[in-house]
């Protein structure tokens, strides 16, 4: 895998490990590359999440090369790219979550949401690539909003079983128990099941390291990424900082309220992800919202960094006469499954279980930080 | 953010399955969320699932991008692995 696999050891006594192993490197495979060749082959290798991947290579290529999209162009691609993110969290919920409680995955009920991005791309950027270099969109906003009222619809429908303000409003584990019990997706069911065996605050690893830093110090940050150094600059006492769906909602209504880090808060953080994008997405088109991506340059080393669907997706780049000189991608990954990082934290609470359940909660914990990685777990 | 590969569709089966091929590997994968698929089509597939067709030109930039990475062969490893 591009992204390397992770590896899960659950001792006994001794605490559990988790080792990632970066396998491939992508700078040699775009060294020596113009940048518009760069935005092609990335989305070609990274199909399912081509593009936060094209967004992130293009916000750091164009800041290496001196230049800025228009605010417009801007919010259109992070409307994409938000769309994107839609549908990865709603076919990861209808592929796996069913299965957590033995029941076959429900992929063909949320089949159109395959064809949002390609819908979305149209409507902003008439065919033309959003994250070619240089790009400028041509919003058709009627086309545009009309795919977004269709997701909202499905996501009310499939996901929730009831208007997303509705399910926003509600807080608490009993607001989410009603919700349960009121609703049947598979969502509400996946819930519910945390709840039916005690397993809402598993896996509680504190708040302590949960945020990156400040934004603000952007400009220092592909300096202290470079090298083999990998994201350890950035951790502190708590451990390495998390870039997750609960990072990023953890204020939202329905995961604060529940005043836990656990199991639970992960997998609603999910749900709060996708229950507040169509609003996002609509202030995006009417040039209100802010889009949730970064781009900076220091000592002529630009960066991109995309709010993914994973979480914080960064590029880093240097050029040379125009062509790509060093390439590195820092996924989420490399925050979330570091040695350091919250999945070891998370799973270092399990000790006092015992080993059919620790497995089966080890699998709870990276799906609900990470439902796209590629792992193994093994108890020692 | 994942990886997802480029595969052929060498037959269909009940249930919204198929069965692609690549390099003579084959596996057996859901073609559940994509509307309409024929023998011939190229596929992107993504654990276990074709998430959506590609041209037989994108499928071998592709192929060929990943083999230059390096990580052709440990793909056709794992599919290799959950052989159908």
């Amino acid at each position: 895998m591009l992204e390397g696999k992770v590896e899960i050891t659950l001792g006994k006594g001794a605490g559990s490990s988790v080792r990632h192993d970066r396998t491939v490197n992508i700078s040699p495979v775009l060294r020596g590359r113009m940048p518009a060749e760069v935005i092609t082959r990335i989305s070609s290798v990274y199909g399912v999440c081509a593009n936060a991947q094209s967004h992130a290579a293009v916000l750091a290529l164009e800041s290496a090369m001196g230049t800025v999209a228009d605010r417009e162009t801007a919010s259109a691609r992070a409307l994409v790219t938000a769309m994107e993110t839609l549908r990865e969290n709603v076919l990861r919920i209808a592929l796996a979550w069913p299965t957590f409680s033995g029941n076959e995955p429900e992929g063909s009920s949320v089949r159109p949401v395959i064809s949002y991005v390609s819908r979305v791309r149209q409507a902003l950027f008439a065919g033309s690539d959003p994250f070619a270099i240089g790009a400028g969109c041509m919003p058709d906003r009627e086309a545009a909003l009309a795919v977004i009222d269709e997701a909202e619809a499905l996501l009310a429908d499939r996901i929730f079983g009831e208007p997303l303000e509705a399910w926003r409003a509600r807080r608490g584990l009993a607001g989410l128990a009603d919700w349960c019990a009121l609703r049947g997706t598979a969502a509400a069911r996946m819930v519910a099941n945390l709840n039916e065996k005690n397993w809402i605050h598993l896996a509680d690893a504190g708040r302590e390291a949960v945020g990156l830093p400040e934004a603000g110090s952007v400009a220092a940050w592909p300096r202290l990424l470079a090298g083999n150094t990998g994201v350890a600059p950035f951790a502190s006492q708590g451990g390495v900082p998390e870039t997750t769906l609960f990072s990023r909602r953890l204020a939202e209504g329905a995961v604060e309220s529940l005043n836990s880090s656990g199991l639970g808060a992960r997998f609603v953080a999910r749900l709060a992800e996708l229950a507040c994008l169509p609003a996002e997405m609509r202030l995006l088109l009417d040039g209100q919202g802010e889009p949730r991506a970064m781009t900076g340059s220091d000592d002529g080393r630009g960066i991109g960094m995309v709010e993914a669907a994973r979480g914080l997706l960064i590029h880093t780049v240097t050029l040379l006469g125009g062509r790509v000189d060093t390439y590195r991608i820092v996924s989420p990954t490399d925050w979330n499954f570091d040695s350091r990082g919250i999945a070891a934290r998370c799973l270092a609470t399990l000790d006092g279980h015992d080993e059919a359940d620790r497995i089966s909660l080890a699998h709870l914990v990276v799906n609900a930080i990470d439902p796209c990685v590629a792992y193994e777990v093994r108890a020692a | 953010m994942c990886l997802a590969i480029p595969a052929k569709v060498t037959a269909l089966e009940e249930n919204d399955m198929a069965v692609v091929a690549l390099e003579g590997v084959k596996k057996r994968i859901s073609v559940a969320l994509l509307d309409e698929v024929a023998v011939g089509d190229y596929v992107l597939v993504h654990v276990g699932y074709a998430l959506h067709l590609v041209s037989p030109e994108e499928a071998a930039r592709t192929l060929a991008l990943m083999a230059e990475a390096g990580i052709l062969k440990e793909e056709l490893d794992e599919i290799a692995g959950s052989e159908a």
